[in-house]
């Protein structure tokens, strides 16, 4: 069976899902960190995919360019992850809470 | 595209590349003269942005595109510009005295303004989803590393984390969006996809859906509000003045050229749901804005109200309105002088690393300070509405496009909104004016008293003759209007 865009799409949504549903229900920052990595990576895999079907450059270079901004994000939240835990000690979710009307 | 298209497009992005130049020197220099920088990085960045404004006037009057046409260097482009760049230049002034004299990471600080801004820009002026996309991260990375720049505070590193967290998650969605509309389209330029857009085809309606949900996140709009007054609450005060001003404003000029350059098509059927999301983001900012405590928070969520009002525009421009389209820029314009010098007057006010916060901060400020506690006055009616200042010329232009397409409740409801903020911006006054002094104001600043003065004679003034920005608005809209009529 030949493997069309089709495929490729499928797993992208169903990533996509994974991570968003990650990000959501999970309680350690650097877990819901690689969720938001696999978010961005499941797009990246749409626009691989896209640009294979349509026989055409531009999703591979929008791929490589958000890998870049996706390498500068998570940099930026591991940074602020060894800020908070200098402070708290902990990654749980659950104990950001000082910023409360 | 040959080598000296690139050259050509290159020099004509003069002002985002000044304020590139500008950060870069600024970090070299600060790593350099660690705590002795002080005085040079804070003239070095004025510099940066002076330079830029300059180069940007000469964008008013011409429409150049740059590097194939990704970007679009427009008179829309322009009047945007001209809204980051003060928001960033009074940004700068507030921090000067804010950040404390020995902090050797000011010109960081100065730096991220600065590149945050140049995303701001290119993101205004693109016309194709990858600069779309790197101009609205430039924007959002450089703010998240802001929000948390107080690193010795749990507040401002939570409040840094949280941005970067659902920040990050509207991003990927935006990302996914512009997947499914290329892999519909072909290609990733706003004009192509307006040419080959099928409302049959549902890769572009979950696309375009997509990519307007990550610009929602951005305006801080209702159903993904919730981070907003988290986030303004724990940032460094200087910081919450730039984003409330510079990160809506940019979201709404690149929500705009989307609607009127891209989505054209589909535009009629989302709005109603834009209609709703207008309505509840106005009563929730302005409910919720009324049992605050905090000013900061207060002003959080009257940032959200302010969305709403904005939005009411955007939803009476379903048609391709010229004139509703230039009350939404104008509406911005208008927030860039108040909402600064709101925030600005509560930077002024924070001593030692403790900010002014809590309406007891505010106490006895007309006795002791009167013309900060006068500025603070402008401000606040203008913010409520209340005339001769520019919010109210302002508001007036967004309801008056609303009551011209005839959509009267959304108007009613606009009114009702600014009405019950009357209620909370005046609570302000009320301190401020007939309260006694609770705890001592810090001592004079010089650079941000001028800021604020500069800042309440353009509320004023603008609010009493405001017929020259406002025709620079109207060209601006028209602008971006071309395609939608064309198509």
């Amino acid at each position: 069976m030949a493997i069309s865009i089709e495929h490729y799409l499928v797993l992208s949504a169903i990533l996509f899902l994974i991570g968003a549903f990650g990000v959501i229900t999970r309680r350690n920052i650097l877990i819901v960190l690689m969720c938001l990595e696999l978010m961005l990576n499941a797009a990246n895999l749409a626009f691989v995919g896209f640009s294979r079907a349509l026989d055409d450059m531009t999703g591979h270079i929008f791929m490589i360019m958000s890998l870049t901004v996706a390498a500068a994000e998570v940099a930026v939240g591991l940074a602020l992850v060894v800020a908070i835990y200098k402070h708290r000690e902990t990654l749980n979710i659950d104990v950001l809470k000082l910023l409360k009307g | 595209m040959d080598l000296s298209d690139v050259l050509k497009s290159t020099l004509l992005i003069g002002p985002e590349i000044s304020l590139i130049v500008a950060g870069i020197v600024l970090i070299v220099l600060g790593s350099i003269l660690k705590k002795k920088a002080g005085i040079y990085v804070f003239v070095l960045a004025l510099i940066g942005l002076a330079v830029a404004f300059g180069l940007n006037i000469e964008r008013f009057g011409t429409a150049e595109t740059a590097f194939g046409g990704a970007l679009a260097l427009d008179q829309y482009a322009a009047y945007f510009n001209v809204i980051f760049l003060i928001g960033a230049l009074a940004a700068i002034v507030f921090s000067k005295d804010y950040l404390s004299a020995t902090d050797e990471f000011a010109a960081e600080f100065y730096a991220l303004i600065l590149f945050s801004t140049s995303g701001m820009m290119i993101l205004s002026s693109s016309k194709e989803f990858m600069s779309l996309f790197l101009g609205f991260e430039i924007m959002s990375i450089s703010v998240y590393v802001l929000s948390a720049f107080n690193r010795k505070s749990a507040r401002s590193t939570e409040a840094g984390i949280k941005y970067l967290i659902l920040g990050g998650f509207s991003s990927a969605i935006l990302l996914y969006g512009i997947a499914l509309l290329y892999g519909a389209s072909g290609s990733i330029y706003l004009d192509e996809i307006l040419k080959s857009f099928e409302l049959t085809n549902p890769l572009f309606v979950a696309g375009a859906a997509l990519v307007l949900i990550g610009f929602i996140f951005k305006i801080g709009a209702f159903p993904l509000h919730q981070w907003v007054p988290d986030v303004y609450e724990g940032a460094p005060m200087s910081v919450t003045a730039f984003m409330s001003v510079g990160v809506k404003a940019a979201a709404f000029a690149i929500l705009l050229r989307v609607i009127f350059e891209s989505f054209y098509p589909i535009q009629v059927s989302f709005m109603p749901l834009l209609w709703v999301i207008a309505v509840f983001t106005i009563i929730v900012g302005n409910v919720a804005a009324i049992a605050q405590s905090s000013v900061k928070r207060m002003l959080a969520y009257s940032s959200i109200a302010h969305a709403g009002y904005a939005l009411i525009g955007v939803v009476a421009a379903y048609g391709g309105q010229v004139l509703a389209v230039s009350s939404v820029i104008y509406y911005l314009f208008a927030y860039t002088f108040m909402n600064l010098g709101a925030f600005g007057v509560l930077t002024y006010l924070s001593r030692d690393g403790k900010e002014c916060e809590t309406f007891d901060d505010l106490s006895g400020l007309w006795s002791k300070r009167p013309f900060v506690a006068l500025s603070l006055g402008i401000f606040m009616f203008s913010l409520a509405g209340i005339p001769p200042t520019i919010g109210f010329f302002a508001k007036y232009r967004v309801f008056l496009s609303a009551v011209q397409a005839e959509f009267y409740w959304l108007a009613v409801i606009g009114i009702v909104g600014s009405v019950i903020s009357a209620y909370y911006y005046l609570r302000v006054l009320v301190y401020a004016f007939m309260r006694t002094e609770i705890s001592p104001f810090p001592s004079f600043k010089v650079a941000s008293s001028i800021a604020l003065i500069v800042l309440s004679i353009a509320t004023v003034a603008l609010g009493i003759f405001p017929f020259d920005s406002w025709d620079l608005a109207l060209k601006a809209a028209g602008t971006v209007l071309t395609a939608a009529r064309g198509g």
